[in-house]
């Protein structure tokens, strides 16, 4: 039924893997670098040409362990094999693991045989056994289809079949483990934090036999229950009042962890907070969900505060928290800044394109293949696209370039016009620059004069060509559907969406939306999707710099220039640091 | 409980982590022994890593973390140097490939691994992240080894030919970079590779760059292990 189970390191080494069928396309490092490279790993599956994928991190040895199948089936039981694999694994080899002297020899396939048929057998009893497990099942059908959905799977099945195979399972808490993940699927969207937390309050599954954690994990039981309370009055706290808000652990934590602080002079949480310094420093601990779901709510809150789209706060802090669970954490670390510092580098990796930015030397093999470069400018009502096609002009134009302007705007009165000053500005600035602008009035087809404009250029050695759009809401079907048809008979070499750096929640609806209609309308086999992003009126915003975010990680591509003032020269260059410690800056 | 005895231990704990991070940066600082590892994702990093560290191979996929390790250079059981040998091969996905920086100050050497076969149609790629390394303001004065692996492949270009793709290639991209928009907050950490007035060559940079061709699958990297040690004995 499986194609193939890999389980490899985070540095890309295969510990152990077993193939059942042929694999094509290495559908893993399409995995790695689409998904989990790309902090996308808050979602649940991947679907690659044939391959449903999923995976699941062992972060305390820094493994990754996938699974792959063919997405026509719907096998039930692939989570709690991939849990119950890594449980073992990881018990069996975790010296191994650690041991990198050498390279090791993983004979897991007896194992791995073994624990396969059992759940395969036991899924199959369900089946039988209950039949209505197939509403659920056809729910994660439905599910599995809406990328929002991040927690889906026949729970209600797989904890029932849970509970049967505990006597099976090595160990208690790994089935307490597979509990809290289920129950969470029950709930999925509805599911707020108080509920879950009650939950697993009262779930004392195995928590009896599970030696090493049990100390801590009834206590922040305990204290998270109480936090609950607390948060819930006040879950308007910023980061920064966190350690009020935290259990005294790592309240005492932060305070060590940032020598400048001073120790205050409280009897009571001293001695308490004396007891668990001492317990911290003897050794390191894991971390464990509880830990993470306060610091990240309020990591959540301040990055929204940062007018990072809602949808993106939270993919991003599960997908954090994914990459955390289970990492062990040394004496002097609190976990606000182990997560700080795990989302510094998330965002880093966000905002750092993935493809060349270089547009001058895309410019320059255009040149060489004789031919002029195209670049079209789409975006909402009001954003800057002419004001930043000038800008961008006057860049090219520093740099010696021939440009033509396409005037495609024929909608908005006064649009030309504009067009035209700025082409009387630019070749009056410019001593060899040469501007021209290609219009034909208004009401007529954009698509069309865009042609001609191409045609006009090729003909008359121009090196570049800006095609200026009519700015359209992205629901405006008609006019989304002129834009396709736009950029589907021109294919120009670049689209550009031009967007303030003042949207909000509303950055990630323009983008989809307009890349879908790219995909939608064109009736091409391989539509064209936009290539990079124009942040404008960024110097309106101060530090509330979300906008950059929700837009590098909707689309994926890079922001190219942002812009930042009303003059030609009010371009730049975005820098990568400058965003990420706008966004993380209390 | 004692509030006074506490504070002392609080103070005494205090001191001795800033001690050990003193001296634990101070002793980053003063060590140059690092080899790292760079270049493109599927070039071969990882297995290269493999090679040297262990002496075989298995499978690997794209990395997402970097893989550190120490080894030994061998001569029949004789160890050919002192110390066991720090390399670091860190990730070429585009995403990632800016914590090669966070090595930089420990480096001794750097080894980027090329893919011979795909070079031709790479080369816009590889000569880009060159670009950056070479740029990097602290990458001056570090040699360089640019190892053309998978040359058992048909399709493998020689080492002179890739040479001057890339010097063609970097030569493009030093006028674009250049000329491009500054950044937001201009603080320029960025060096001019070469010579003004002349086409690009690696000779004008002031980091020594060697090509040399060889294939991690066939086991033919002495030319890596010999020229490590070159350059640690070349202090």
């Amino acid at each position: 039924m499986l194609d193939f189970f890999t389980i490899l390191t985070k540095g890309g080494i295969v510990l152990w893997s077993k193939t059942f069928a042929r694999i094509t396309n290495s559908p893993i490092d399409a995995l790695i670098k689409e998904v989990l490279i790309e902090e996308r790993g808050g979602a649940n599956n991947y679907v690659k040409d044939s391959y449903n994928i999923k995976w699941t991190f062992a972060n305390e040895l820094d493994l990754v362990f996938v699974v792959a199948y063919q997405k026509i089936l719907q096998l039930a039981y692939i989570e709690e094999l991939l849990a119950t694999i890594k449980k073992f694994f990881c018990e069996k080899f975790a010296e191994f693991i650690r041991d990198t002297t050498k390279l090791h020899k993983y004979t897991f396939d007896d194992d791995f045989d073994s624990i396969l048929r059992t759940l395969e057998e036991k899924d199959s009893k369900n089946d039988i056994l209950k039949p209505p497990t197939n509403p659920t099942i056809s729910e994660e059908v439905i599910a599995r289809n809406i990328e929002a959905v991040h927690r889906n799977g026949g729970g209600k099945s797989k904890s029932r079949g849970n509970r049967s195979k505990k006597s099976a399972a090595p160990n208690g808490d790994f089935s307490e483990y597979v509990d809290k993940k289920s129950t969470k699927k029950v709930m999925r969207v509805w599911d707020d934090k108080l509920t879950k937390e009650e939950m697993n309050s009262l779930d004392y599954s195995g928590q009896n036999e599970n030696i090493d954690m049990s100390s801590t994990a009834i206590r922040q039981n305990l204290v998270d229950e109480n936090n609950l309370g607390h948060r819930s009055q006040d879950g308007h706290y910023e980061v920064a009042d966190l350690k009020q808000d935290e259990d005294d652990e790592s309240y005492d934590d932060d305070e060590y962890d940032a020598t400048s602080e001073n120790v205050q002079d409280d009897n009571t949480t001293k001695g308490s907070s004396l007891f668990s310094f001492f317990k911290n420093i003897t050794g390191q601990r894991e971390i464990n969900e509880e830990d993470l779901t306060l610091v990240l709510a309020n990591m959540k809150e301040h990055l929204i505060k940062k007018n990072v789209a809602a949808d993106i706060a939270t993919h991003l802090c599960d997908s954090v928290s994914r990459t955390l669970v289970g990492q062990k954490i040394g004496s002097f670390k609190s976990i606000r800044s182990i997560v700080k510092q795990s989302m510094e580098s998330a965002l880093r990796r966000i905002l750092t394109p993935k493809t060349s930015v270089d547009l001058l030397r895309d410019i320059l093999q255009a040149q060489s293949e004789s031919r002029p470069y195209t670049i079209c400018f789409i975006g909402v009502n009001g954003v800057g696209k002419s004001t930043n096609l000038s800008k961008t002009c006057f860049w090219l134009l520093q740099n010696g370039f021939k440009v033509l302007i396409a005037g495609c705007d024929t909608f908005r009165s006064g649009a030309v016009e504009q067009l035209k000053v700025h082409v009387r500005n630019l070749n009056a600035l410019g001593q060899n620059s040469v501007v021209e602008l290609y219009e034909r009035g208004y009401g007529k087809d954009a698509a069309g004069i865009a042609k001609d404009a191409i045609n006009f250029a090729k003909a008359n050695g121009f090196d570049v060509v800006l095609i200026d759009t009519a700015g359209r809401m992205q629901d405006n079907e008609p006019l989304m559907r002129a834009l396709a048809k736009l950029v589907t008979v021109n294919n120009p070499d670049k689209i550009i969406f031009v967007g303030e750096a003042l949207v909000g929640n509303e950055a990630v609806d323009q983008l989809t939306k307009f890349n879908q209609a790219l995909k939608d309308f064109s009736g091409l086999q391989n539509p064209r999707h936009i290539d990079g992003i124009i942040l404008t009126k960024f110097d309106t915003i101060d530090d509330k710099v979300g906008a950059a975010l929700s837009m590098a990680y909707t689309t994926g591509q890079p922001i190219l220039f942002v812009g930042t003032g009303q003059t030609y020269t009010d371009l730049k260059n975005m820098k990568v640091g400058h965003i990420v410690q706008a966004l993380l800056k209390e | 409980m004692d509030i006074s005895t506490f504070t002392w231990t609080i103070f005494a704990i205090l001191a001795i982590a800033i001690a050990v991070a003193v001296l634990n940066f101070l002793g980053n600082r003063t060590k140059k022994d690092t080899f790292l590892l760079l270049g493109l994702s599927d070039s071969g990093k990882t297995s290269l890593f493999l090679k040297l560290r262990y002496g075989s191979l298995v499978q690997t996929h794209t990395s997402m973390k970097e893989n550190e390790g120490h080894f030994i250079i061998n001569d029949n059981g004789i160890p050919l140097v002192k110390n066991p040998i720090h390399i670091v091969d860190v990730p070429g996905h585009e995403k990632l490939r800016f914590k090669f920086s966070d090595f930089i100050p420990i480096t001794r050497g750097i080894i980027f691994v090329i893919d011979s076969s795909t070079c031709a149609k790479n080369s816009r790629q590889i000569a880009e992240y060159l670009y950056d390394i070479f740029a990097h303001k602290n990458v001056k004065n570090i040699p360089t080894l640019i190892a053309c692996n998978m040359s058992d492949m048909i399709t493998a270009l020689p080492p002179e030919r890739i040479r001057t793709i890339l010097e063609n290639e970097i030569n493009h991209l030093r006028k674009t970079r250049t000329s491009g928009l500054d950044h937001q907050d201009s603080v320029d950490e960025v060096e001019y590779l070469g010579y003004e007035s002349e086409n690009f060559k690696f000779e004008h940079l002031e980091n020594e760059v060697v090509f040399e061709k060889c294939s991690v699958k066939d086991g033919e990297i002495n030319v890596i292990k010999e020229w490590i040690i070159d350059t640690l004995q070349g202090k």
